[in-house]
C-alpha cells in the first residue's frame, strides 16, 4: 500500500477554502461561490481494504489522530491516538513542594488551567484536612465559571458550529455571519475577564493557592463584570436558540454517563461521582470504580469502568445526570430548545455547551451579587503527609487527581486523569459504529464526519483541528 | 490606532523546540526598543485578536512545521495574504495564531501590517529542552531587528 498526502478537505491552493460537502445551509445564508473538486475521490470496490488516517501535529493539548481501517463493508479497526502530556506533568512535579502544584498543572492545558488547579488544590486540601468554604468557595466557583464561559463558547461558535453550517472553519463563518462571530468572541471574552479579575491572569491564572488566594479580588472589579455578564446571559440564550436549530446526524448511542452531583448546585467544583448505571462513590474512591488500562497504539491511557466498559464524561453526561439541578434561566432555555434528558445524541452537545454557558453566567451573576468579602484570602492549614484525590467537571468531562504528599509538603506521587482520555474508547466505540453506518460514503467525505464525531467530545488532541494533514492509503 | 509595534511570541515552553516563539520575545524585550511592546501567547488565537486591538503593526514569532529544515527561518506577510493554512503549528480546540489572522481579516479588524516570522522546528515534545533556539537566536533576532529598525530607523542605535 502506498501512502500518499492530499490536502485537508477542500483546501486548495490560492488561499481560497471550500468545504467538501456543502451540506445543509441555513436560510439567508450566501451560497458560496465555488465547491472545488476533492483532491481523492475513491472507488472502492468490496474486498478491498481502506484505511482513514488523519494524523496530525499540535501545540497544546498534545499530539493526535484518528486511524480508521475499513474492509469492503466492514470496519476492521478504529484508533484514536494520543499522545498527552500529564504523563510528563506527573513525573515533573514529583519533588516539588505541594503550593507549586498549582501553577504547574494550570501548564497543562492553555484552555482549562482552573480546572487542573481547582482538582489539584482539592486534591491536596483533602490531604491537609482543609475545607474551603464560604466567600472563598463561591470565588473558586466564579473562576471556574468564567473558563466554562470562554471554553464552551470557543468550541460552540469558532470550532463546533461551523461543522454544522457547513462551513470549513471559523474564518468561512466570519465571512458569512460576522455578527455571530463577533457577538461570541465577546461573549467569550467575559468568561476571560472573569478569570482575570478572580484568577490574576486569564492564561494561567496565578492567584489560586491551597487553601483559596493569594489576594482577593477588588469589589469594583467584580461589580464591573456584572454588566457585561447581563448582556453574556442574552447572548448565550441566543446560542442556545442557533444551536438547537441546527440538524443533527441520527447517531444515538448506549452510553454509560459519569459525572459529579452535588446535593444542591449544577456540579461544577465539587460533589460525588455518579453514572447513569448505578455509581455513586466519593472522589477518594474513584480508582476503586475506575481504571487505566495501556494501549498499544497510544501514549494516552484509556479509562475504564472496572468490569464494565467505556464511559462518557462531560457535558452530555453532567447535563443527563444533573438536570434538575440547573439555574432557572438555564432550565428555561433548555426548556425552550426541547432538550429533555436523556440526550443520547453526542451531536447535540453543542446545544449542551450553550445551555451550560447560560448556566454558568446565570450563577457568575448570583454569585459577584451576594459576595462579601471574606475575612481572609485563604484558609491557614498545616502541612502533613498523606495521600489525596481531588475532582471536579471541566468544560470536557471530570477530571481526577491523587497527590502523595510527604511530611515536608513534597510531592512523591502523583496521577493525572484527564477528562479526554477517559471519553477515548468512547471515542473510539462511536468512531465505530458512525463508520460502520456511513461507510459507503466517499473516504473524504467520511473522513471529515468522523472528524466531526471526534469534535463532539471536544477533545483535548489535535484531531479536533480543523488543519489536518490528511493521509489515506489507497488500496 | 497606536503608532507602535507589537511583537507577540507564540510558544509553549514545556514542549521542546516550541518554546522559541516565547524565548525570542524575552530576548527582544531585553532590547528595550522604544516603542515596542513584547507580549507571550500560549496560542490562544481570540486572545492574539485582542491583544493585537488598534495596533498598527504586529509582529508574530512561531514555531512552524512546514517540512523546511529545521533552523529554516520563515518570514511572511500577513497584511495582504492569507497565511497558508498550515503553517503554524494550529492545535485542537485551540483557535490558533492563524485562524486569527484570517478571521481578523474576515471580521475587518486586522492590524495594517502583521508580519509573521516563522521558525521551522525540530523536536515539540513535552519535557524536551528548546535546543533550536541557541542555534537559531542570533539569525532570528536579527531578522527582527531589521524589521523594527525597517519600521523606525530610530530603533538602530539601541541594539548593541
Amino acid at each position: 500500500m502506498r501512502s500518499k498526502k492530499v490536502a485537508p478537505r477542500g483546501r486548495r491552493a490560492g488561499g481560497r477554502v471550500t468545504h467538501p460537502t456543502a451540506p445543509r445551509l441555513r436560510r439567508n445564508q450566501p451560497q458560496k461561490k465555488i465547491v472545488t473538486p476533492l483532491p481523492t475521490v475513491e472507488r472502492v470496490a468490496t474486498g478491498q481494504i481502506r484505511n482513514i488516517s488523519v494524523g496530525a501535529l499540535a501545540r497544546v493539548e498534545g499530539e493526535g489522530g484518528i486511524a480508521i481501517r475499513l474492509k469492503g463493508d466492514v470496519v476492521q479497526d478504529v484508533k484514536v491516538r494520543i499522545y498527552e502530556p500529564p504523563r510528563f506533568f506527573e513525573a515533573f512535579l514529583r519533588k516539588r513542594s505541594y503550593h507549586e502544584v498549582p501553577d504547574i498543572t494550570a501548564r497543562i492545558c492553555g484552555i482549562c488551567p482552573v480546572a487542573y488547579q481547582t482538582s489539584s488544590c482539592q486534591a491536596i486540601e483533602h490531604i491537609f484536612d482543609v475545607t474551603v468554604d464560604g466567600a472563598l468557595r463561591d470565588l473558586r466557583r466564579l473562576l471556574y465559571c468564567g473558563e466554562w464561559i470562554e471554553s464552551h463558547v470557543l468550541h460552540i461558535a469558532m470550532l463546533h458550529l461551523p461543522d454544522f453550517l457547513g462551513y470549513e472553519d471559523a474564518i468561512q463563518l466570519s465571512r458569512a455571519q460576522p455578527e455571530l462571530v463577533k457577538a461570541a468572541l465577546r461573549l467569550k471574552k467575559i468568561g476571560n475577564d472573569v478569570m482575570v479579575v478572580v484568577g490574576g491572569r486569564e492564561i494561567h491564572p496565578v492567584n489560586v493557592r491551597v487553601g483559596g488566594f493569594y489576594r482577593l479580588p477588588r469589589l469594583e472589579q467584580l461589580r464591573a463584570l456584572v454588566e457585561p455578564l447581563r448582556w453574556a446571559l442574552g447572548t448565550a440564550r441566543e446560542l442556545v436558540r442557533i444551536t438547537a436549530g441546527l440538524t443533527f446526524p441520527d447517531f444515538t448511542q448506549d452510553y454509560e454517563f459519569v459525572a459529579l452531583r452535588h446535593p444542591d448546585e449544577y456540579p461544577v467544583h465539587e460533589g460525588r461521582i455518579v453514572s447513569s448505571k448505578g455509581v455513586d462513590i466519593a472522589v477518594k474512591d474513584y480508582e476503586s470504580v475506575f481504571a487505566e488500562e495501556h494501549v498499544e497504539h497510544s501514549n494516552a491511557l484509556h479509562s475504564v469502568r472496572k468490569g464494565g466498559g467505556s464511559y462518557l464524561v462531560g457535558p452530555l453526561a453532567r447535563y443527563n445526570l444533573n438536570f434538575d439541578r440547573l439555574t432557572p434561566q438555564a432550565r428555561e432555555a433548555a426548556e425552550a430548545a426541547g432538550l429533555r434528558p436523556p440526550v443520547t445524541n453526542q451531536f447535540q452537545s453543542i446545544i449542551v455547551r450553550a445551555i451550560e454557558t447560560v448556566f454558568a453566567v446565570e450563577e457568575s451573576l448570583r454569585i459577584i451579587e451576594h459576595y462579601e468579602p471574606p475575612a481572609a484570602a485563604s484558609v491557614p492549614f498545616q502541612v502533613r503527609e498523606g495521600i489525596g484525590m481531588g475532582c471536579t467537571e471541566a468544560p470536557r468531562g471530570i477530571l481526577y487527581h491523587r497527590y502523595k504528599v510527604d511530611g515536608h509538603g513534597l510531592i512523591q506521587q502523583a496521577k493525572i486523569v484527564p477528562p479526554t482520555s477517559q471519553n477515548l474508547r468512547t471515542m473510539e466505540s462511536d468512531l465505530r459504529a458512525f463508520a460502520t453506518k456511513h461507510r459507503h460514503l466517499p473516504t473524504d467525505r467520511l473522513t471529515w464526519q468522523c472528524e466531526q464525531a471526534v469534535r463532539n467530545y471536544d477533545p483535548c488532541i489535535s484531531c479536533a483541528t480543523h488543519f489536518l494533514k490528511l493521509e489515506v492509503e489507497s488500496p | 490606532m497606536s503608532h507602535g509595534v507589537l511583537v507577540i511570541g507564540i510558544g509553549n515552553e514545556f514542549r521542546g523546540d516550541d518554546a522559541i516563539g516565547l524565548l525570542a520575545v524575552r530576548d527582544v524585550e531585553a532590547l528595550h526598543v522604544p516603542g515596542v511592546r513584547v507580549v507571550e501567547s500560549r496560542g490562544d488565537g481570540a486572545r492574539v485578536m485582542r491583544m493585537w486591538k488598534g495596533m498598527a503593526t504586529v509582529l508574530l514569532i512561531d514555531a512552524v512545521h512546514s517540512g523546511s529544515p529545521p533552523g529554516t527561518l520563515h518570514r511572511l506577510d500577513a497584511s495582504h495574504h492569507p497565511i497558508p493554512a498550515r503553517f503554524l503549528c494550529t492545535s485542537s480546540h485551540q483557535f490558533g495564531v492563524a485562524e486569527a489572522v484570517e478571521t481578523a481579516r474576515a471580521l475587518g479588524e486586522l492590524p495594517e501590517r502583521v508580519i509573521v516570522f516563522g521558525v521551522e522546528v525540530e523536536h515539540c515534545v513535552a519535557g524536551t529542552p528548546p535546543a533550536l533556539y541557541a542555534v537559531v537566536r542570533d539569525a532570528l533576532l536579527n531578522a527582527i531587528h531589521a524589521e523594527l529598525v525597517s519600521l523606525d530607523p530610530s530603533a538602530t542605535a539601541l541594539y548593541r
